[in-house]
Parts: C-alpha cells; structure tokens; sequence
C-alpha cells in the first residue's frame, strides 16, 4: 500500500468521524487527567481527609460540652456564700487550727465556771476509721480532760449539753469521776483536715 | 437538416444560461496569473466539448470521413500602444494547485492563524478549501510533470510604470486551408464578404475551446465562405430532432468507478441546501444527465447555431432598496454555520451578500437587439457572452480600418498578448454535479481541513484546560479540608486550654465537696451525753444515788450506788431489767452495807426495827444510739 492511499484513508476517515475523534479525544484527555491527578486527591480527601475532620468535630463538640458544664459549676460555686464555707471549717478544722482548738475548749471550761485541772492530747495523724466517708483527708485526735468544780448533778448535766452543742465536733468518749479527786475526767476526740 | 451535435448538457446549459453583467475589458498592465484559470482543471463536460470541436487527426481522419468538415478557431490578438511592464515569454500557469487553495509553507504559524481568523470574520467564506482534486489529464501519475505553485509576483514583475487602459486595436481571424500548408490570414470583413447569401446560422465558438498550441487548422478548399452575423434573439434555433440512440451500457467496472467516485465527491462536497423553490429548480436544472446516446449517424456536418440567450436579463436591484439581512445577520449565520458545520459534519453554505442580492433580483426583458449591421465584423462570441453589452465597440473608423488587411502580426510578448492560451471559464454553479467522473483515483487527494486540526487543538486546549481545573479544584479542596482540620484543632487546643484554667476550679470544688460529705457524715455520728442522763434519771429509784460514773459511747456504764436499804437495791435492779428497751443488760453486785451506814443498822437493830444503807455496783449495757439523739 503506497504511503500516499495511507495518509489519504487516514485523512478521510478523520474527515468522516472528526467528532468522534474529538470526542475520544477530549474523552482521553479528561479521564487521564482524572485516573492521575484527581482520582487520588478526591480518595485521599474522603478516606482520610474528612474522617479526621469528622472526628476533630465530634472531639470539639465534647470539649465545648465540658466546657459549658465548668461554666455551670464555676457559677455555682461563686454562687455559695462565703459563711457557710467558715461554718464548715469551723466544724472541721485544719490541722495547723489544733492548737487555736485547744484554747478555744479552754475558754468554754472557763465560761462554765470550771477548772481544766489537765489535758491531754494524743498523737496526730490518725485516721478516720469506717466512720468517716471514703477517701477523705479527715484525721482524729484524742483530747482528755480533768476538770473540778462540777460539784453538782445538774452542773455536770449542763456542762455536757453545752459542749455538745457548742463544740459539736468534740465527741465524748467516756466519763468518769473519782470521788477521792473530785476530778472528772473527759475522753473526748476532736477531727480535723 | 442541420444537426445540433451539442449533447443534452449544453442544450440544457444553454436553456437554463442566464445572462451575467458584463463588464467592459480594460486591460490594466499584465494580467495577474491568479485570473487566469489552468487549462488543468476543465472538468469533464468541458473536455467532452473540446474534443467534440477539436480536429481530428489525420489518421482518424481518414477512417471516418466526414464531408465539409469546418473547425473554426479564433484568434484574437490584441496589440496594446504601450507595454508596460516586460513580461516572460513563456510563462507556463499549469499550476497544479492555485494559491488560494493550499497554505504556503512559507507562512508562520502566526500567520496562519490570523489568516484563519481573518477568514472566519470574513464577509465571504472561503469556500476554496474543498479537498483538491488531482487532474493527471492523459498522463500517468508518475508522468505527470510536477508543478510549484508560482506565485504572480513572480511571475510578473511590479511594473515601475503606472498602467494605462488599453485599446483594442483589432481583431482577426486565421484560417489555414486543410493539406496546403498555407495560413490564410484574412480579415473579418473579407471572409464574409457575400452579403447576397445571408447566413443561416450562427457559428458559436467558445473562447475557452482554442488549443493550448496555435494549431493549424485544416479547412478544406470547397469550404464554402459562411456568413457570421450576430445572435438575433428572434432567430429560433433550427433543432434537428435525433434520428436514432443507441443506448451503451456501462460496464460493471464503470458502475463501480462510478459509485466510487460519487461517494469520494460527497464526502468531499459541501452541498450547499436551497432555501427556496428558486434555488432547488436551479440546482436541478445545473445538474446535467449523462449523456448516454451518441449519434448514430452524421449525414452531414453542419453547425447548428445555438439559441438564443434567454430573453432575460439579470437586474440587480439598487442597494439601498435591498431589504435582506443585515450585515450583523449575516456574520452571525456565518459563525452558526461553522458551529454546526463542525458538528453536523456538513458545511452549508452562508449566503453572502452577492447571493441576497441575486435573490432579490428581478428579471427583466432584454432590451431591443441591435440592428443588424453589415458585415463588417465577426463577431464570434458564446452565447454567454453575446448580447447588448459587448466589450467591442465599434468605431466609424474601424469600418475603414476593416476593409484593409490587417497589420502584420505583433511580435508575441512584446506589442500585445497572445490571447489563445488555453483557459478555461470559471464554472457557473458550483453545484453542479456530474455523473461521470474522469479523475482518476490516484489523483484523489484527501486533504484534511486546517480548520479541523485547528478545532481538535482547541478541544484539545479545552481539555486540557478543564483538567488543569480540576487538578487544582481537587488540591484545593484537599487544601481546604487540611486547613478546616487545623481549624478544627486549634479549637481543641483552645478549649484545652481553658478547660485548664478551670482546673482549679475544680480541686476546690472537689475538696468542698468532700468537706461538706466529711462534715456530713462526723453530724451525722455526733454523741449527745443528755440523752444519757435522762434515761438514768428515769430509771432510778428515789432511795438510791450515784457516787461514782464510768460511762463509754459504746454503751457501758459502771455506776457505784447507795441505797436506803437492802430493799432498794433490789428494787433498782428490777427497774433496770424491766427497762429492756433502752438498756440491754444490767447487773447488781457487791451489795454490802456501809460502815457508816453499817452502824447505823447495828443500832438501828439493836434499836428494834431500824433499816441499815447498803452499797452496790451496778453494771448497765445500754443501747449506745441513745447518744446520737439529741435532747
């Protein structure tokens, strides 16, 4: 076949299907550029891109969540008024308030007109046994009292009401009285934090 | 009875021919070569007709005989006062391309693209971008002497001299008697001098027919002189009705050959569709049928004149009264058509604005003949050509001129120009379909259209373009997930950071949360002593007292007691144990009288009657939730 009836078919056969070449063309071209440079991209974008984007999201969302939650807390806790929180440390005191605790019994014992005649405390850092809730920092000392001058059944009544009422966190443990001294000696136990 | 040999095209040529403008020859320098046609490219009805007036040959003159048998040729030599410009001699426009129909190789791409461009803004289509037919002619391929295209400047120099109309000085007709050898030269007026024998006829001869050569022309001695006179419009043409046909079928090769060239020439014609009825019946009437008969017999030879022109005449209406598409219009159809073009595959024609105008032109009766003149002029035209507008104009002097024998013959190329180059006319209907194609197919080129190569690289820039964009929409997109992702963790990093700073926050809470369940609880577990006492003094008999107390949280009270009597302290013991539901055990021991109180008896004994105090211990187990009750 001579090169000329080649380059002639060739010619009209681009002559009669020119759209069709074009078409497959355009065709080639566009599905090339896709199968190499955007296919990869667009999988890459769905398969890790947006995942991620999915989870950051719902790991934002969580964090904001917290975060509203702590601004309801912060509100409530500037909400509580500042002397109920010093009733409560009065009632539990800290362990560095023990000694001001010891001058504060004394003082009652004088308001009653009675003599501390001794007082005793034991060691620090017990504690709190199955009394106590779990996981508390609350610590127990014991503090025994000699007194004198409860010369009467109904002074030594009052005397233990009152320190029940106004020392409610010091627990008598046990009373006892020597007629020969006329001493009563106190058992109490004090708890701080 | 004379006989028509014009075959059944020409006749229905010359019935449908309409007359053309004719416009005055005015000889402007040289004439360019891009007017003159090659010879190459008569097709093949024009062919047919040059050999049907061509001589013959010796040999086949002497198998077939034909009595008085006159082929006149024309010669027309006009002298110009002044040459211009020197122009070569021989000068050859076979060309076997025209200029206009092949890109130069010489032009740059840039030029090339704005001759495209130019060519789409054009006002007329470039409608010569058909494929280009090969004509080999008689020769082989191989053959077939291989011409450049040759450019006009070339050819013809630019003349220095600024050109000047010329002037026809004269024309003469050169016969040549048959076998003697002799040119008999002799002017028009001369030749038809026997004015007694008016002529029957009129010889029309075409001037495209004269041979490429200046041939001698044979013309028998008892040629009798003919009389030329002017076509009359009235003189009806004497048609001799054919006396029999012979039907010669093709052969099977032809049929195919046929077929196939048919199917090569519509693949490579853009057909043009009629708009109206007037377009269709012309496009109908431009196709001629296949001449398929010959004549069987030639008795005589005479020549026929043709008819008349049709007594129409072409007027083109004035400018301002046309009322057919704006110029706007007409570009934009012309963009719609090369849209569609490219996707119907076809290319339709775009009438332009010589086509409106020929549509809204009228016909007109020709004017008046002219009155027939003396012979004093030959005045040998087509039928195409022959009408009131002729381009000679006689001249008072020029009868006189007539009567004398021409002046010799110029020296060609130098006084005048050799008018008898083979040329063929322009084709009236571009048409016009044949039948009977005679390129051979070999000569068929199939070129592919600069156009289409220009449009695939535009799709092909399209899409390349369209790639592009979506390669960077993808990396954009890409880029704006990864950039929404950071956002979305320096959010997070953010909301750390101020869940941090309530951190603090927090431990107090949680520390007051837990000081507040540690108080809760130590309340909750609180030992009230009042309760105690109460239930002593409950449970206790009026003739005892208490001297001595040991009492625990657990519940265990040791209590020394002094009773009346020994009575009494069976008496407290019995209160103890009916009171069960607050003390759980108790016991009474060590009952003993005092010494005191032991005197006392031993008096009150001896004194008859007299109780003695006891001393007793007493040991209760009490329920220890009496002291988380407060009084």
């Amino acid at each position: 076949m001579k090169l000329a009836s080649i380059k002639t078919k060739i010619a009209y056969i681009f002559n009669k299907y020119f759209i069709i070449i074009v078409a497959l063309v355009v065709l080639i071209i566009l599905g090339g550029a896709y199968m190499l440079f955007v296919k990869d991209t667009l999988t890459e974008i769905n398969n890790t891109g947006i995942t991620s984007l999915r989870t950051e999201e719902g790991v934002l969302q969580q964090k904001q969540l917290t975060l509203d939650k702590l601004n309801k807390l912060k509100e409530k806790y500037s909400g509580i008024q500042k002397e109920k929180l010093d009733q409560l440390s009065y009632f539990l005191p800290s362990e560095s308030e023990i000694p001001f605790l010891m001058i504060e019994i004394k003082d009652f014992i004088t308001e009653n007109k009675l003599v501390l005649n001794s007082i005793e405390s034991g060691p620090l850092g017990n504690t709190l046994g199955d009394t106590a809730a779990k996981g508390s920092a609350v610590s127990s000392l014991n503090i025994t009292l000699g007194i004198k001058g409860i010369d009467s059944y109904f002074k030594l009544k009052d005397f233990l009401d009152n320190m029940s009422q106004r020392l409610p966190l010091l627990e008598l443990n046990s009373l006892s009285y020597s007629p020969e001294t006329d001493v009563y000696a106190l058992n109490l136990t004090t708890y701080y934090k | 009875m004379p006989i028509n040999l014009l075959p059944d095209e020409e006749k229905l040529k010359i019935k449908n021919f309409k007359r053309q403008e004719v416009t005055h020859i005015e000889l402007m320098g040289p004439v360019k070569a891009e007017k003159i046609r090659p010879a190459v490219k008569q097709s093949g009805v024009l062919m047919f007709f040059k050999q049907a007036f061509q001589r013959p040959s010796a040999e086949s003159k002497k198998e077939k005989i034909f009595p008085q048998k006159k082929i006149y040729i024309r010669k027309e030599i006009i002298r110009e006062p002044i040459a211009p410009a020197p122009v070569r001699k021989e000068v050859k426009l076979y060309t076997t391309k025209p200029e206009s129909m092949r890109m130069d190789s010489r032009e740059s791409l840039w030029q090339k693209f704005w001759k495209f461009i130019s060519g789409i803004f054009s006002r007329k289509r470039n409608i010569q971008a058909k494929p280009e037919k090969k004509y080999f002619g008689q020769y082989p391929e191989d053959q077939f002497p291989k011409y450049k295209p040759v450019r006009s400047e070339k050819i013809f120099k630019p003349s220095d001299i600024k050109p000047r109309r010329g002037e026809i000085i004269n024309i003469t007709t050169e016969y040549v008697k048959n076998g003697s050898g002799e040119s008999d030269t002799k002017p028009q007026s001369q030749i038809v001098q026997p004015a007694s024998e008016p002529a029957p006829f009129i010889l029309p001869v075409r001037k495209t027919y004269p041979p490429a050569k200046e041939e001698v022309i044979k013309v028998e001695e008892k040629l009798k002189p003919i009389e030329l006179i002017k076509p009359s419009i009235h003189s009806k043409p004497e048609i001799k009705k054919l006396v029999e046909k012979k039907i010669k079928r093709p052969s099977k090769l032809a049929v195919w050959w046929k077929s196939l060239l048919e199917s090569i020439k519509k693949i490579f014609t853009f057909k043009r569709q009629p708009k109206n009825e007037k377009e269709a019946k012309k496009a109908a009437a431009s196709v001629l049928p296949k001449p398929e008969a010959i004549k069987k017999e030639l008795p005589s030879f005479e020549l026929i004149p043709p008819p008349p022109a049709p007594a129409v005449q072409i007027k083109k209406e004035k400018p301002g009264k046309l009322q057919g598409p704006s110029k706007f219009s007409i570009w934009l159809k012309k963009i719609w058509g090369k849209l569609t073009g490219i996707f119907a595959g076809k290319k339709k024609a775009i009438p332009s604005e010589a086509m409106v105008s020929e549509v809204k032109s009228e016909i007109v009766p020709e004017p008046a003949p002219k009155e027939r003149k003396p012979l004093d002029k030959i005045d040998l035209l087509h039928p195409s050509e022959a009408g009131p507008a002729t381009f000679i104009k006689e001249k008072p002097e020029e009868k006189i001129a007539n009567t004398i024998p021409p002046p010799p013959p110029p020296k060609s190329g130098k006084d005048g120009m050799n008018m008898t180059e083979p040329r063929t006319e322009p084709a009236t209907n571009e048409n016009m379909e044949w039948e009977v194609n005679l390129i051979p197919e070999d000569a068929v080129e199939v070129k592919v259209l600069a156009s289409r190569w220009l449009y695939l690289a535009l799709f092909i820039i399209i899409a390349f373009g369209l790639s592009f964009g979506g390669w960077v929409w993808s990396d954009w997109y890409k880029n704006n997930i990864t950039a929404q992702i950071g956002d979305v963790k320096q959010k997070i990093f953010e909301a750390d950071a101020r869940i941090k700073q309530y951190d603090q926050l927090l431990q107090n809470v949680q520390s007051l949360n837990q000081d507040i369940q540690d108080t809760t609880t130590l309340m909750s577990q609180h030992i009230y002593w009042s309760k105690l006492f109460e239930i002593l003094e409950e449970y206790t008999t009026p003739d005892v007292y208490y001297t001595n107390m040991t009492a625990d949280v657990n519940g265990y009270i040791k209590l020394s007691a002094a009773g009346k009597d020994y009575d009494s302290a069976i008496k407290q013991l019995m209160i103890y144990e009916q009171a069960k539901d607050v003390i759980k055990a108790a016991t009474v021991s060590n009952i003993v009288f005092s010494d005191n109180l032991g005197q006392a008896a031993e008096e009150g004994a001896e004194n008859s009657n007299v109780e003695k105090p006891v001393l007793f211990n007493a040991e209760l187990m009490i329920d220890p939730t009496i002291y988380l009750f407060p009084r």
